[in-house]
């Protein structure tokens, strides 16, 4: 099954609607660097490349070593392709897991909701935000 | 056994009788007693009583002892002491033996292997009854903590965003997970993306509870707030570096003065509109 | 001396797909047990990890999730046991295999010392050659 990614301005969104499976994750890894580094069409209202993906994981129940691992790569592979990555909605009952299993998410900023990565987002590329990053 | 348990069955409206004689003049289980209708009571009786025959005759005891530690707990949750139970236990031991010598009087090998049955059964029994009860203490002593401990750890919100929360008493592993639990469910209900944790009410930090704590930070961080840690006293300072827990990764500050300026500063509010600013001037 | 007793169940971990089985089964079971929300997404993660261990290490294997009643003590206190066996090169050095960060493939290293931390029990034993078992469980309160 594959996450869909909706196209916001200049953000793109994908929103995980459930477990991933390994070959998920490679196609959403293939799908974003794909879209991330896409210029639109000329003639379009929006002149630039996505600069940042935000990364929804409020239906998420687990995230192992792997999927975080899969996930932080993303983030690196997408920095490199000069997107920013936030990951929003990470439920408490997860976050709690991830902590104590000793998993970061390095490489990404992070939000509570769509929203609000939304709007560090925008202060990131906006270039005076603060960095949420570790 | 089986040969104890059709004496019982027997000698039970007798010994039952006189029992329930004894079971009166307890108040506690009196009270219990009358808290019951009739209706109810013949229902219990008649259900321990099978259960009790399962155990026996066929060598059942799960259902039998299950039943017993579900009776202790409810006891032990309205106050009624352990000790309460024991003339109970007696009083059924002297009742049988005595009807045991009456009946089986030229036959002592048999009273003797009745009298081993019933001692079994009985001690079974008083085994599985003690060990409720100390489960029952342990669990409502564990539920009392935790009640205490959440009144003891607000999570307040100073302003849009920002949460405070200060840690007093001693941590560990349970009450961290406390603390970070609610912690967390704080941060997604108020959308917070700044936590300041004062610590200077906790009176021992060592390597553990430095763990601890910068896991509620990296958990925080996950969720999207960044946790600002303040109150580390000059002597907790020196300890966590002399033994190698310095809580890296985790922000930092010596006082919650401190945490709070940081705070205006991260969510860019100017001198006169910050909290720093207005505290400042309240204890000028 | 603990007592186990129905409802167990046992699946086959062979590939990616069979490790979400392996953690939907343990959270679905471990529901039942009234655990509360953040011990079920402990349980998931732990299950997850160890299972991933047993399709990359272990060249697949089998997981039961068993209710335990009773702690040795007295019959109810309840909990859920989880036993993860393969029949795969097994672990050379499991204190080393425990510890944080220590990975021979690409993992993180997290694994094993993580799920020992988000279970209330955990033991591993494993022969070269003959393969691996782990086995956790969790108590509810
Ligand atoms: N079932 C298994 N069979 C063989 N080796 C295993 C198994 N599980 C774990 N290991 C070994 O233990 C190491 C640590 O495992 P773990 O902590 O899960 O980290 P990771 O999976 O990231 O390597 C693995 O790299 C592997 O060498
Ligand atoms: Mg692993």
């Amino acid at each position: 099954m594959r996450v869909p990614i909706l196209s916001l301005g200049e953000v793109l969104v994908a929103s995980i609607q459930d477990a991933l499976t390994d070959r998920g994750w490679r196609q959403l890894q293939a799908d974003l660097l794909a879209q991330a580094g896409r210029r639109p069409p000329p003639g379009s209202r929006r002149k630039t490349a996505p600069r940042g993906v935000v990364i929804d994981l409020s239906t998420m129940d687990v995230m192992d070593s792997y999927a975080t691992r899969s996930l932080d790569g993303i983030a690196r592979m997408l920095a490199l392709r000069g997107a920013e990555t936030v990951v929003v909605g990470i439920q408490p009952g997860v976050a709690f897991a991830m902590a104590q299993l000793g998993l970061g998410l390095a490489s990404a900023g992070t939000a509570v909701d769509l929203e609000a990565g939304l709007a560090l987002l925008a202060e990131q590329v906006r270039g005076d935000g603060r960095h949420h990053g570790a | 056994m089986r040969e104890y348990w059709d004496f019982y069955e027997k000698n039970r409206d007798a010994v039952d009788a006189t029992l329930r004689a004894v079971v009166e003049k307890i108040p506690a289980f009196a009270q219990v007693m009358r808290s019951m209708s009739p209706a109810q009571l013949a229902e219990q009786e008649k259900r321990g009583l099978a259960l009790q025959r399962q155990a026996l005759v066929e060598g059942n005891w799960r259902p039998y002892l299950e039943d017993l530690a579900a009776q202790a707990e409810n006891f032990a949750r309205s106050g009624i002491p352990f000790s309460t139970w024991l003339p109970l236990f007696t009083s059924f031991r002297v009742l049988l033996r005595g009807r045991l010598f009456e009946a089986y009087a030229a036959d002592p090998a048999r009273v003797a292997r009745i009298l081993d049955g019933m001692n079994h059964y009985l001690d079974r029994a008083v085994g599985v009854l003690g060990d409720a009860y100390d489960l029952a203490k342990e669990r409502l002593i564990g539920q009392q903590q935790e009640a205490i401990r959440e009144l003891s750890t607000p999570i307040l919100q100073l302003r849009e965003g920002l949460l405070i929360l200060p840690v007093v008493g001693l941590v560990d592993t349970r009450r961290a997970r406390q603390i970070t639990e609610s912690l967390l469910l704080r941060i997604r209900d108020r959308r917070a993306e700044l936590v300041i944790m004062d610590i200077t009410g906790v009176p021992i930090v060592d390597s553990k509870v430095a763990n601890h704590l910068a896991q509620a930070c990296e958990a925080a961080r996950l969720m999207g707030a960044q946790v600002i840690v303040t109150g580390i006293s000059p002597e907790i300072a020196q300890a966590l570096v002399t033994i190698g827990a310095e809580m890296r990764g985790v922000r930092t500050l010596a006082d919650l003065q401190s945490g709070i300026e940081e705070a205006d500063r991260l969510q860019g509010f100017g001198r006169s509109k910050s909290l720093a600013h207005e505290a400042a001037a309240e204890t000028a | 001396m603990a007592v186990t007793m129905a409802p167990e169940s046992r699946l086959p971990v062979r590939d990616d797909g069979e490790i979400v089985g392996a953690r939907r089964a343990a959270r679905a079971l471990a529901a039942t047990l009234g655990f509360s929300e953040t011990d079920l997404t402990m349980i998931a993660t732990a299950v997850s990890e160890i299972a991933r261990n047993m399709v990359e290490y272990g060249g697949g294997g089998e997981m039961t999730f068993a209710v335990i009643d009773g702690d040795g003590r007295v019959p109810g206190r309840r909990g859920l046991r989880i036993t993860a066996t393969d029949h795969g090169p097994g672990i050379p050095d499991v204190e080393r295999a425990m510890q944080d960060g220590y990975t021979t493939g690409r993992g993180l290293g997290l694994g094993l010392p993580g799920a020992r931390r988000l279970m209330d029990e955990f033991r591993v034993e494993s022969a070269v050659g003959v393969g691996t078992t782990v086995s956790m469980t969790k108590w509810v309160v």
